[in-house]
């Protein structure tokens, strides 16, 4: 079967009343860069899809009442080359950077890639990094998640696209002792899924120097992106150095359950996430930005 | 020497159809009442056929003609061992191998017609590593092949056990390359038309329409003049653009049928079922005096055929001897064993065993070095062949600046300075290796009745010339070439001609794109049909303007007399040249039969009329933590011959590059249980343009000025690629002191050698 409508609505109402309209016979489409894909092997059940790249409302990158939102449907090179983001989001901006090459970062978009769930997606590693906010509509109802609770499993979202739209993801505004970052390591430097991939968000104390919070997430580490809920306690209330950071790179490295592929053997993996965090985090407190991708 | 044409950056004739997507590929080919072909592969590597079952899919609607191993003949034909049927009727032994193929008028109902043959299997047990398909208890692919072995190849010159004895140093190493995929961008198709007189007119993306053109009708048992093959676009070969099976099924469903039928793989089933590089375990010993003079090389080779010959012996036989003429070997001997495997055929990529062998040599050479305190450019100029060198072989080395390669490689490189750098801070290391290489431009005993070429060029009332010529130009820009051959010879401007496509209702025989032998051999029959052709037009002109044939000169497309007199315009005397013969248009044939022999029971004979050289530098950055290796730089400073066009010769070589690189460097087709773990760009990772030197790929070239090449050239295409994962691997070395003796060299290898 095949879609016999596709639909371009231009703002949040008119998605909705669409979804209402065909009574969960309709499914979102985004970017699509995973969807047509996904469509050629196992084709999309839906009488329509309804497309939200043209909303406006769903592309905005904004800051509000301390709070930075991403649109939905903002593409990945929105994210890349948003002025805010650079500022206030760089573990976002730096995984946007990661995804496929630029013909997908052009029209792949950040909802997308929570809904489609692969567990080492990079934009929804950044996200779970953030411990983001997801902003969904569904009919007049609003409701919002914790990003990291909407996957259930490799390609499985709790975000239902037939019923529910997301309309943003939202995250505290860092203050000066937050920072944030994003590495991956691959096969090859575009066009790769990763062997691993990890983000954080730290929190300094006043001494600039000492862990206060961090969070870090990583892929592909389980079945969905994997808060290193260990690893973040293990480095609270430590003052960074080279010699913790070896050291907390050797508890993310036991703490990580990987699998083996023909992409690299699990041990493989469990070594590169160690050496990941080291190194993320060193390339941010430096104030350089990572150069995996320049 | 002062050319119009040559030694320039030309852009490829075709690049502008190309780039704007009119340029037509078999894909693009589309013909009235097409139908559109499907093979049914197995999904088994190795299993005996009890029954297949079409009737369901001959019901689905659109189907018009399905053939299985029961209703086609079983004659036994191939390219170098009788082993293919057109299907098989008693068991496939690959996953992959091709069972049953459908035509119909859609491709849906083609795809969803093969899906309903039911076929019934007999699993049967599989082998898949070459060494343990020789060991007595393994599976056997075919009855009549002992130990799976489908050809052995032997050659012992000299005496190795003596030398190797009086030897001051010996070095033992085991080396392994796997089996990589060509990538061509165009998967491999056909389109067969009927035509009239009961012929088959054949669209092939192919690299060889002559042989094809044979091969094809001893397997549908036709006269092969009563095929006509007609080569458009190709969207690249390396190697893999062979006579193959799917080509062959459309024309039997074309047969059936009597309608047209195009038969594309899609890309899984170029992957499956394409034609990979010959994987081989290669054993080398080496004897050395203490100064470095190589006196004898020892060598084994096991190769993976595959479950059917393609041309994995000749390839075999190229890794067993082929390197013994880059250097002044005394002693040789080597045994190269090709094994039947239940896994996809493997055959021709760009380098044809000599690339396998040279990774072997090269990285023994630089382990030799660096153990006995040797210096490795030194011991390549001590031992590499010189010009007018005969080799072991009796390879008559004519033009040769494999010297001067390695001078120009080690200044450019700034070699001498890097290596004496000291220890460095911080995981990442950098490194620096060499390699260099020899291959040939036309291999006499590859097509066993011959080897040689010839071309016609034809001169029109409008003064534009056309090449005529069975040379495949398959993406590389050999078209452009033969253009540019003809246009110097005659003393035209390039773009007054063109190559016309091969067809061979009209194009002469050719025996295609390999070798490396589309310049030297095809450009020179170019080159003597151009020399003919001018030859007349100069006759036909003083005829025609009452001038004395000596004083006549033509260049850059004008025709000038003697004193001061206005030159003529080609054109113009072409015009009225062919006003006075009937509107005739010029014809110039050349013929070139190059001075090589088939090489006799000791493989002694020279087998290619030019030998190209290079002297590749790799700079590269190893990080210690991650095992990450990034190319810095790299040096390939090319023996060309004659630089004929800048800008392909350069193409090539960046190509080579990089197709070794992304050799080296982690390309590998992953079997699981004989089924290919990656069949697509996505998990078959080829580099990208982000994986390119951080620094650049310097191309440099030195005229040798070749005899036998058209105005001295020698090939490219393969030698671009020849030195490309030795060079990696030595520079890696360099960076942390890791040697990865089997293919290719990923991260994981390199943490474990550092032993992390």
């Amino acid at each position: 079967m095949t879609w016999e409508n596709y639909y371009m609505p231009s703002s949040i109402e008119e998605a909705l009343s669409l979804l209402d309209k065909h009574q969960g016979e309709a499914r979102l489409i985004a970017g699509g860069t995973d969807l047509m894909v996904q469509h050629k092997s196992e084709p999309i059940e839906a009488k329509a899809l309804i497309d939200i790249g043209g909303i406006p409302d769903l592309k905005k990158i904004h800051e509000e009442n301390g709070r930075v939102y991403v649109g939905a449907a903002a593409t990945h090179s929105q994210v890349v080359s948003s002025p805010l983001l650079k500022e206030k989001g760089r573990v976002l901006v730096d995984a946007a950077k990661a995804v496929g090459a630029l013909q997908i970062r052009n029209v792949g978009t950040i909802a997308g890639n929570v809904v489609t769930a692969q567990p080492a997606a990079d934009t929804a590693i950044a996200l779970v990094a953030l411990d983001a906010c997801v902003h969904i509509q569904s009919g007049s109802e609003k409701l919002e998640k914790p990003v990291l609770d909407t996957f259930l499993g490799p390609g499985k979202s709790s975000i239902n696209p037939s019923k529910e739209l997301i309309t943003a993801f939202s995250y505290p505004t860092p203050t000066s002792l937050e920072r944030t970052g994003f590495i991956r390591f691959a096969r090859r430097d575009s066009l790769a899924l990763p062997l691993v991939n990890l983000g954080f968000w730290l929190i300094l104390k006043e001494d600039q120097k000492t862990v206060k919070e961090i969070r870090i997430a990583v892929g592909p580490m389980s079945t969905v992106p994997f808060r290193a809920r260990e690893t973040e306690a293990s480095m609270k209330d430590v003052q960074i150095s080279e010699e913790e950071l070896e050291k907390a790179g050797l508890v993310i490295a036991e703490e990580v359950t990987p699998r083996d592929s023909f992409r690299g053997s699990a041990d493989f993996k469990k070594y590169l996430i160690g050496v990941a965090l080291k190194r993320a985090i060193k390339v941010v407190l430096d104030g350089k930005g990572v150069d995996w991708d320049d | 020497m002062n050319y119009t044409n040559l030694g320039k950056d030309t852009p490829i004739l075709d690049g502008l159809e190309k780039v704007t997507g009119r340029a037509r590929f078999v894909p693009d080919l589309k013909v009235e009442g097409m139908l559109y072909g499907k093979v049914l592969r197995s999904p088994y590597p190795h299993a005996r056929l009890l029954k297949i079952d079409t009737s369901k899919a001959e019901r689905v609607s659109g189907v018009k003609g399905i053939i299985t191993g029961n209703n086609v003949s079983q004659h036994r034909f191939g390219t170098m061992v009788p082993d293919w049927v057109i299907l098989p009727r008693d068991k496939v032994r690959f996953h992959g191998d091709e069972i049953a193929a459908v035509a119909a008028n859609s491709e849906e109902a083609a795809a969803e017609a093969a899906s309903l043959i039911k076929v019934e299997y007999e699993e049967l047990p599989a082998v898949y590593d070459p060494e343990l398909a020789m060991a007595e208890d393994a599976p056997q692919l075919y009855e009549d092949k002992e130990n799976n072995i489908a050809v052995t190849f032997n050659v012992h010159t000299g005496n190795v056990d003596d030398a190797l004895a009086k030897a001051d140093l010996v070095f033992e190493e085991t080396y392994e390359t796997n089996q990589v995929y060509q990538a061509h961008m165009e998967p491999m198709g056909a389109l067969v038309v009927p035509g009239d007189y009961e012929r088959l007119i054949m669209w092939l993306s192919t690299q060889v329409p002559s042989m094809s053109r044979l091969r094809y009708a001893e397997a549908l048992e036709m006269c092969s003049e009563d095929l006509r093959i007609i080569k458009p676009h190709v969207g690249g070969g390396f190697g893999a653009k062979f006579e193959y099976k799917s080509h062959i099924l459309a024309a039997v469903l074309t047969r059936k049928t009597g309608l047209p039928v195009r038969m594309v793989n899609c890309r899984e089933e170029d992957f499956r079922a394409g034609n990979p590089r010959v994987p081989m375990k290669i054993w080398v010993k080496l004897g050395l005096k203490k100064d470095g003079t190589l006196l004898a090389k020892d060598t084994k080779i096991i190769a993976g055929n595959g479950a059917r010959t393609v041309y994995a012996p000749a390839i075999t036989s190229t890794a067993c001897y082929r390197i013994d003429s880059l250097y002044k070997f005394q002693n040789v001997r080597s045994t190269g064993y090709t094994v039947y495997t239940n896994t996809i055929p493997t055959s021709c990529f760009r380098g044809f065993g000599n690339a396998q062998m040279h990774f072997a040599m090269e990285s023994a050479l630089d382990t030799i070095c660096h153990q006995n305190n040797l210096d490795p450019i030194e011991i390549r100029k001590l031992n590499g062949v010189t010009p007018g060198f005969t080799s072991i072989h009796g390879w008559e080395i004519n033009s040769c600046a494999l010297k001067e390669c390695l001078e120009k490689a080690t200044q450019e490189s700034d070699w001498y300075e890097k290596k004496k750098e000291a220890d460095q801070k911080g995981p990442v290391k950098k490194g620096i290796g060499v390699a260099i290489c020899n291959h040939v431009s036309g291999n006499r005993p590859f097509y066993k009745p011959f080897d040689g070429s010839s071309s016609l060029v034809r001169l029109t009332p409008e003064g534009k010339a056309i090449v005529f010529t069975g040379e495949a130009d398959i993406g590389q820009g050999m078209n452009t070439t033969f253009a540019l051959i003809a246009a110097e010879a005659v003393g035209l401007n390039v773009k007054d001609v063109r190559t016309a496509a091969v067809d061979t209702d009209i194009s002469p025989f050719g025996l295609g794109s390999f070798a490396t032998r589309g310049t030297t051999i095809g450009g020179r029959a170019v080159y003597e049909a151009a020399i003919n052709l001018k030859k007349q037009l100069i006759e036909h002109v003083a005829r025609v303007y009452e001038k004395q044939a000596e004083e006549i000169k033509i260049n850059n497309g004008k025709i000038y007399f003697a004193g001061n007199e206005e030159p003529l315009p080609v054109a113009e005397a072409m015009q009225q040249i062919s006003y006075t013969l009937g509107g005739t248009s010029l014809v110039g044939h050349g013929v070139f039969v190059p001075n090589t022999v088939l090489p006799d029971e000791n493989k002694y004979g020279n087998v290619s009329p030019a030998y190209p050289f290079a002297c590749h530098i790799a700079e590269v950055e190893v990080d210690t933590e991650t095992g990450k290796i990034r190319l810095l730089n790299y040096w390939a400073v090319h023996d060309v011959g004659r630089v004929l066009n800048k800008q392909t010769l350069e193409g090539q070589i960046e190509g080579g590059v990089m197709m070794g690189a992304g050799w080296v460097l982690g390309e590998d087709m992953v079997l699981k249980d004989g089924a290919l773990v990656n069949p697509n760009f996505h998990d078959y990772c080829l580099p990208t343009a982000m994986d390119i030197p951080r620094g650049k790929i310097y191309s440099y070239f030195m005229e040798s000025d070749d005899p036998n090449g058209p105005f001295g050239a020698k090939g490219i295409g393969e030698p671009s690629l020849n030195p490309v994962p030795a060079a990696i691997a030595n520079a890696v070395f360099d960076a942390v002191g890791v040697r990865i003796t089997d293919l290719p060299i990923t991260p994981e290898k390199i943490l474990a050698g550092l032993d992390i």
